[in-house]
């Protein structure tokens, strides 16, 4: 049943970017990334309260469902459906039809990746996730293409840019915090690491290196949004 | 944790050193070709590094990183910087929130403040090997002086340049620290980089049709 879920909420908006580029065809691309919205949000619904007994690992234990990763995808799921419903009228009133296929594309490719990436069960490529969402979004930022989208879309890609570089330092400290615990590189489940890591109280100046990565990647977070609300 | 023979060391030691001075040759020069150049230096000797820590280590996947190191930041990406900076016609910084000499003396100073910072960092954390506390203090001094880059600079290429310093700080200090990181994600990573770096490229070309100018300097239209 999950997995089914899982699998619909990934396969909807990838059935819209390839709708959106294949028509090119402004209101279908508009009414396949709503479709895709709604499906998906009513797939990500039960998930939160199927990934309880987890963590479901699936894929090789490349991808991980947990709690909080199932309770991200909501938040997804929710953000998604109602933007699509807004954008609707939004983007029309932009005046840019002939692209506004690609305008959906990008939106759907969006959500996908950020539907993809609390389900990564490696901290590294979740962070690649991050920067792939971050590329995408910048697209969709200066869209419109007048002068003020592209100077926001500039700033918005510099700054998280910089953010990202930062948690990707936070990233290193943690995988050597990780191999100062365990004396290893191999760093199969992330949830267990997290585990680990708090059950081990003694560690306390190791600790210190998670909460500097956490305190690296709220900034990385904080910055984009800080740009997002300028 | 990396067990190298002294002379393997040394000459670690070295190429570490090395990678950290051109740092200050770029913040230390206006000529945009300058910094494109330091930058594809840096980069062979990061891709070096990674060859020698595997032929050091016997982990063949670190030949593979330092071979696409040494292709994709030392040839790939500088190619795309150069062909930019041909596009755009931007020679030199024209203008600098701070002159080169003060910011060659600003990362000094950050450079100092990161040794103190790694220092107290490895003491804490019981590591005693010299080579991982040196790469460590490069590790966060390309970062700082990355950051100083990014602040100071005003053109949009020294921008681009700046984030991918940064980039090639934690990709230098991640080879000595966690040298174990599997080979496909430091290749997503790669490729990652490549789509950033073409989307900079993109935005660049749009920021001269629209705003006239890819001077931060100029876009001040969302100044609050």
């Amino acid at each position: 049943m999950l997995t089914y879920l899982l699998l619909t909420i990934f396969i909807a908006p990838l059935v819209a970017i390839l709708i959106a580029l294949i028509t090119r065809h402004p209101r279908l691309s508009e009414f396949a990334n709503l479709t895709a919205s709604i499906i998906t949000f009513l797939a990500v619904l039960p998930v939160p309260f199927l990934s309880m007994q987890g963590p479901f690992y699936f894929l090789n234990n490349y991808f991980i469902l947990d709690s909080l990763s199932a309770w991200v995808m909501l938040c997804v799921g929710v953000v998604y459906f109602l933007a699509s419903i807004y954008t609707i009228g939004y983007m029309r009133m932009q005046h840019v039809e002939k692209r506004l296929f690609y305008y959906y594309a990008l939106f759907a490719l969006f959500a996908f990746i950020m539907f993809i990436a609390p389900m990564m069960n490696n901290i590294v490529v979740y962070w690649i996730g991050i920067e792939m969402s971050t590329i995408v979004s910048t697209f969709l930022v200066g869209f419109v293409q007048a002068p003020k989208s592209i100077e926001a879309a500039w700033k918005y890609i510099i700054i998280v840019s910089a953010g990202i570089a930062l948690a990707l330092l936070g990233i290193i400290f943690f995988l050597l915090g990780w191999y100062i615990y365990f004396r290893t590189y191999l760093y199969p489940h992330l949830a267990c690491t997290f585990k680990n890591c708090i059950a081990n109280k003694s560690h306390i100046t190791h600790a210190r290196i998670f909460i500097s990565a956490g305190g690296f990647w709220n900034q990385s977070r904080f910055s984009a949004d800080a740009h997002l609300v300028a | 944790m990396l067990q190298l023979n002294p002379t393997a060391t040394s000459i670690f030691s070295v190429f570490i050193i090395l990678s950290l001075l051109l740092n200050f040759v770029i913040i230390g020069s206006r000529w945009i070709i300058n910094y494109v150049f330091a930058f594809a230096m840096e980069a062979w000797i990061i891709g070096f590094i990674a060859l020698g820590i595997g032929y050091f280590s016997h982990d063949t996947d670190l030949y593979i990183v330092g071979l696409f190191t040494v292709l994709f930041r030392g040839c790939v990406f500088p190619y795309f910087l150069l062909r930019m900076v041909k596009k755009m016609d931007i020679k030199r910084e024209l203008h600098s929130i701070i002159p080169a000499t003060t910011s060659l003396f600003l990362s000094i100073l950050l450079v100092v403040f990161c040794f103190v910072i790694a220092t107290q960092l490895t003491h804490k954390l019981g590591i005693t090997d010299n080579l991982i506390v040196l790469a460590l203090i490069a590790m966060l001094s390309i970062k700082s002086i990355g950051f100083l880059l990014l602040a100071i600079r005003d053109e949009a290429i020294s921008k681009i340049l700046a984030l991918l310093v940064l980039e090639n700080g934690v990709f230098l200090g991640s080879l000595f620290i966690v040298p174990g990181i599997p080979l496909f994600i430091e290749l997503v990573i790669l490729f990652d980089l490549m789509v950033a770096i073409a989307c900079f490229s993109v935005l660049m070309n749009h920021l001269k049709a629209n705003v006239g100018s890819t001077s931060a300097a100029e876009l001040n239209k969302l100044v609050g």
